[in-house]
Order: structure tokens, then sequence, then C-alpha cells
């Protein structure tokens, strides 16, 4: 019974437009909150200066310098997550820390006052809301 | 045909407003870190989507706030009316700005509560033990003592016109108080912008507005002494709660390859390190960091006294040297987490 009722309907325009559009609004919206996951980015900041802003889902390495250009850290970006591969701090805690990938996680490093946090990121709310340390 | 028109016509646009309220309504985490105060500090706000903008302001003015209390509560670069400048005025009235003003008259009466040992009035000998572990020589129990000269935080004068009168062998160190006061100031901002919901972490004092979206109340791990990627186990945080922890496994002075806890006794001027960390929850942000100094410098007898003594809710979490866990009836600690628990 639908299927030559939807002929019939498919053949005035006006309709076609209106199907067409609907389609166009259901993708672009599928695209925005998708998008929003693919926007994440990694922000390294070394005392109160913004050393940069990189994208979460490119795999890269980056050298954290101070301004004199002597190297502080390594990090490395792969498969969405970000962790530092090396460090000049003494105690390493920034290395042991680990991968971090999403919203409000970051990696600190205080003796280099460096601060490496995921901003963007839409996922939704950690079990666990904060870190005492 | 004229129905499955009208149908058509009808649906689309109630589709299209449906999604778009779907997608503003959801529930959104803003969150940024900043360097600031020598530690970390994380601010997380929770809300929907339609109101990110906002958010994001709202962030960006909470940081401009802690920014200015971290200028006028730092005993190291001096400011017109702030802790540093104070501190090169001893032996006189000083003009100081209401942040100092406030966090001192919070501090001072914790030197009479802990029988001396929180002691405001401690920044020369903190700083003694800096150059100390630059120099990396050990101070003598000489020095140490000189540095606390014979004047106590009862001997400092405060005026009705925020004047301070320092005497002249005292000098003020707010670091075990500021990051506290900092997390009040930014709730009051907060909430008075109409925040519902909202965590503010600064670096070891954690201080909660409302809930977020999803539960009753927030949950925070405590981290393990002795394993920065390990939790003792979590705990909840309500509206309007503080938890602040002391511990000298993230921050210590190293002289001499040993490391020496970076709270010092207000009476001896020496580290102490009772036990491996302290946690501590109120209802103030200020109280929870002055707490869990003041109870890490105390016995667990003492403590309890003191704690006793206060007229505001107080628990209490200790990890002593040998591994063991303590708390207070009160302290809602949860082990179940702690085997899942990754730092990733």
């Amino acid at each position: 019974m639908i299927i030559p009722k939807l002929k019939t309907i498919l053949i005035n325009k006006r309709e076609i437009i209106i199907v067409a559009l609907f389609l166009t609004i259901a993708l672009v919206s599928y695209l925005i909150t998708n998008n929003n996951k693919q926007g994440a980015i990694v922000r390294i900041e070394i005392g109160q200066v913004l050393y940069g802003d990189y994208s979460l889902s490119k795999n890269q390495e980056i050298f954290v310098n101070d301004s004199h250009g002597h190297n502080l850290l390594k990090c490395r970006i792969k498969d969405n997550a970000i962790r530092v591969t090396y460090s000049t701090c003494p105690d390493k805690i920034c290395v042991k820390q680990g991968r971090i990938s999403s919203s409000g996680q970051a990696i600190v490093c205080l003796p280099n006052k460096v601060v490496i946090s995921i901003i963007n990121s839409s996922d939704t709310i950690n079990k666990i809301d904060g870190v005492l340390k | 045909m004229k129905i499955k028109k009208i149908m058509i016509s009808i649906s689309v646009p109630i589709l299209i407003i449906l999604s778009m309220i779907f997608y503003l309504n959801q529930n959104i985490v803003v969150s940024e870190t900043k360097f600031l105060m020598d530690t970390a500090i994380e601010i997380k706000l929770y809300g929907k989507n339609y109101d990110r903008k906002n958010l994001e302001k709202l962030i960006t003015d909470s940081f401009e706030i802690i920014k200015e209390v971290d200028a006028n509560s730092t005993s190291y670069v001096p400011l017109e009316g702030n802790a540093a400048s104070l501190n090169r005025h001893s032996g006189t009235y000083y003009r100081v700005n209401t942040d100092v003003i406030e966090q001192l008259r919070t501090s001072i009466p914790f030197y009479e509560k802990t029988s001396g040992e929180f002691n405001v009035g401690i920044f020369r000998t903190v700083s003694l033990w800096r150059n100390a572990a630059t120099a990396n020589v050990l101070p003598t129990k000489e020095e140490t003592t000189y540095t606390l000269g014979t004047s106590t935080p009862n001997d400092i004068k405060i005026d009705n016109l925020n004047n301070v009168y320092l005497p002249l062998d005292l000098e003020i160190d707010l670091g075990a108080v500021s990051k506290g006061y900092s997390l009040d100031k930014v709730a009051e901002f907060l909430r008075n912008s109409g925040v519902k919901s909202a965590l503010i972490n600064a670096g070891g004092n954690i201080y909660a507005v409302g809930k977020p979206a999803d539960k009753k109340y927030f949950k925070i791990a405590i981290q393990n002494p002795n394993n920065i990627n390990k939790i003792i186990g979590t705990s909840k945080l309500k509206d309007g709660q503080a938890i602040s922890t002391s511990g000298s496994y993230n921050r210590y002075y190293e002289i001499n390859g040993k490391k020496y806890s970076h709270i010092l006794s207000g009476k001896t001027g020496y580290p102490v390190d009772l036990y491996k960390s302290v946690t501590v929850i109120t209802n103030k942000g200020i109280i929870s960091d002055i707490l869990s100094t003041s109870l890490f410098l105390l016995s667990i007898e003492d403590g309890k006294k003191l704690i006793h003594s206060l007229e505001y809710p107080v628990e209490v979490l200790y990890v002593t040297l040998d591994d063991k866990i303590f708390a207070t009836e009160g302290f809602p600690i949860d082990y179940s987490q702690v085997k899942d628990y990754i730092d990733k």
C-alpha cells in the first residue's frame, strides 16, 4: 500500500526538495556531533605562556623547548592520545603518568612548569571527576 | 495524498527543531588547566551545550581571580599591598589588600590551636630551606632557630582599615592558605554567576559547587602517596565541600640526595614527616587547606582534639608511614575502584 503511494509522492518536485532538505539536515547534524570528537586539541603551556595547540587526531612528535631553545620535554600524539616520552625533570613523574585522551585530563611537569591539557573534546562526563594529588 | 503532504511538511521542521533542542540541551563539561600559584589549577564547569560560550568565559574570569589572589598573596614578588610588600615593611603599619587581610584573620588563630605548629609567620624559615636546597647544604639548628625569631603570629596586629603590623623578626608565608582561599573566592564568583555545578582543583585542594549532571555527588580519587599512578580509594564531595591533602611525596627539599618534607614545624622550623599523607574534608576551601597542613604537623590524638575544638564539621583520613589508613567515621572512602583505576 505504501510503495505505490511513495511512487506517486516522488513524482512531485516539492516533495523531492523537502526530502532532500531533511536528509541534508540529518547529515549535517550527524557531522556536527561527530566533528566535536575530531576537534579535540592538545594545549601545551610553559608557565603562563601558551607554547602551542596541536590536533589530537594527528599523529606527531612534539618537542617542548624553553625560550633559549633548550629541550624540556618530548611528547608523542598517537591514536588520539598524547603522552610524554622524555623529560629533563629528575623524577619523570610526567613520563610515568602515561597517556591522556579526553577533555579535562592533563599531564603536568612541575619542575619544567609545563601543562599539557586536552580541550574541545566533547566526551561525556568521566566517572571520576577529580584526582586529589 | 493531501494528508501525507501535510505530515511531511510538518514533521520535517519538527524533526529539525527536536534535533536542535536535543543537541543544545546536551550535558557538557568545560574544563581548563593552568599553571598558577606554583601548581596546576584545574577548573571544570558542568552545564548545557547552549551555554558553552558563557561557561568558557566564566572559566577565563575564574582564572583571572586566581591570578589576582596569587599576586596578592605571594611572599616572593612584591606588589603594592601584597604579602611580599608587607614582609618588607615589618616593624610598621602597612596597608594591605583584602585577600591578605582575610587570609591572615583566618590563619593566625591556628597558631594557638596547633600549639605553635601551624605558623603563618614562618617565611624566613621557608626561605632558609629553599636556599639550603639550592646550595645543597643542610641548615643548622642555629640558623633555623634564628629565622624563627621570638615573635609569633599572635604579635601580628590588624586594624579596621586593612593596616597590618608585623613584628620586626617575622615575615608571613600564605603558601598553606592561599590555594584553599582561592577556591572559596572562585566558588563564590561562580555561584553568583549562576553556575550550578563546578569542580575547582588547585594543586591538592578541591572544592565542589553543586553536583555533576549524572550523579548525586562528585567522585574524587585520592592519590596513593607511594605511587602516583595509583589511588588509595575514592571519596564523595558534596555541594559546598572542600577536600585537601598534605604530603611530602610530590614536593620536598632535596639536600645531599636526601628528601626533606616541605611542611615545616612552626615550633622547630624543621621538616615534619609524621605521615605519608593527610586528607581533610570540610566546608570551606581555606580551612581544608590550613587543616591538611595543621593535622600533618600533629599526632592523631592532638589532631582529634583540634577537630573537636572547631565549630564546623571536619573529616580526616591519614595514611601512616607504615601504610595504614585511619579515617574518621564520617569520612566517605570507597576502596572498590582501587584496582580498576588507571591514570590514563
